[in-house]
């Protein structure tokens, strides 16, 4: 065998990852008297040895937890099994999550959207009774010194009283019923309330703040002139 | 099935979401992913880390690899992207790293096994020849998919890997490494 085919094939053996070389290969690089020829022999054969100890020596890892919890930071159903550890939570926000995209809760969502446009708009319009000339009007009727006379009540038209009446009562029926459907939204979705009580509990949670709202609205309307009639 | 269906089976589970699928998708190719990382990073801890990140987006754009080609040069490719982002990264960091242990001094004999010996001479590799060694040697990736995967000709892929193989060989030979 020639050097330049024995360098060509001991070449083509690394280069295809063959296990191993032929006889005749071996042969001419253990035998031949060009030292190169020999060096190359004794390096392949080192290296052989060498990189099959290095690569079954390679540290090992396990990224299998670390990979699926990246990949699945939020939805823990389809990370591992140990994650199946609190079954009634995963279960409940699942349930919850399909509850809020479900069409049958919209609706509550929409009343409360409402109810809240209806409260803003009532407190706007509320703010008339509140403005420095409505005050004039109102304030005497706690402090008789500083009572308006008949004629300035009289100056002020029935109408503004009336707005001012109304409004109020519109901002009541807007706070009842917004506290209605606080209350109605454990109702609506019953299928994902955890306990049996659970909207009981909290109607009586929200009865306080409810009647506490009512109470202040009734203490407003009770401030204001009944229309058509001078505050005295 | 061959294990060309079973990949591919495999991968169309984990693009399915399937999470048995998705941990032996990351089980069958951890340690190939890692051992390229830990050759590059030359850092256990980043190593890890980047391997974590290659894999990651390796499985969240599984969809892109070219089912007709084989995984292996897919995935290294991703995570040698990956951790020449880390070391761009690393580099920047002032921070003092523990890296893998320097060389050993000329003429000692080898205190531990071959590879122990062989992995202080990998790293004295340059890095486009450390990257086509480990890439060929622990990937067994081909010297084409290697050259497709570094970018460059398939004969600069001989001759880094000639080269790398030699200077291993001298390094080893120094180090009173033998083949017997």
């Amino acid at each position: 065998m020639q050097c330049s085919l024995f360098q060509s094939l001991l070449d083509q053996a690394v280069e295809s990852h063959a296990d191993s070389v032929s006889a005749e290969v071996r042969a001419h690089g253990t035998a031949c008297s060009n030292a190169a020829c020999r060096q190359e022999w004794a390096d392949y054969s080192l290296l052989s040895r060498a990189v099959a100890d290095w690569q079954s020596g390679l540290p090992q890892v396990d990224l299998s937890d670390r990979v699926l919890a990246e990949l699945f930071p939020v939805a823990p159903s389809v990370v591992s099994s140990e994650a199946t550890a609190a079954p009634a939570l995963r279960a409940y926000a699942e349930q919850s999550w399909r509850d809020f995209r479900s069409p049958t809760q919209r609706p509550w969502a929409i009343a409360l959207s409402v109810a809240g446009v209806i409260l803003m708009i009532g407190t706007l319009i509320v703010s008339i009774p509140h403005s420095p000339t409505a005050e004039v009007v109102i304030r005497p009727r706690k402090n008789p010194v500083l009572a308006p006379s008949g004629e300035q009540w009289a100056s002020r038209t029935p109408a503004s009283a009336n707005v001012a009446v109304q409004s109020v009562e519109w901002a009541q029926k807007a706070s009842s019923v917004m506290a209605q459907t606080i209350v109605s939204i454990p109702e609506r979705g019953a299928q994902w309330v955890p306990g049996d009580s659970w909207d009981t509990d909290w109607q009586q949670k929200l009865e306080p703040i409810r009647r506490d709202a009512h109470a202040a609205w009734d203490a407003l309307l009770d401030e204001l002139p009944l229309p058509n009639q001078p505050a005295s | 099935m061959t294990g060309s269906d079973d990949l591919h089976e495999l991968a169309r589970q984990c693009l399915a979401g399937d999470a048995e699928s998705l941990r032996a998708f990351v089980g069958r190719f951890q340690q190939l992913v890692f051992s390229l990382c830990l050759q590059m990073m030359r850092h256990r801890q980043d190593a890890e880390d980047v391997a974590q990140e290659s894999i990651v987006r390796a499985v969240r754009h599984l969809a892109t690899w070219d089912q007709t080609r084989p995984i292996e040069p897919w995935l290294m490719g991703i995570a040698a992207n990956r951790c020449r982002t880390a070391l761009e990264r690393r580099n920047r960091r002032p921070v003092v790293m523990e890296t893998l242990p320097e060389p050993e001094s000329n003429g000692r004999p080898p205190s531990d096994g071959i590879g122990e010996e062989v992995q202080r001479a990998v790293d004295t590799l340059r890095d486009d020849y450390r990257q086509c060694f480990t890439l060929f040697h622990v990937q067994q990736l081909s010297v084409q998919e290697i050259s497709d995967l570094m970018h460059v000709p398939t004969g600069t892929v001989k001759t880094w890997l000639h080269r790398a193989r030699k200077i291993l060989a001298e390094e080893l030979q120094r180090r009173g490494v033998t083949a017997d």
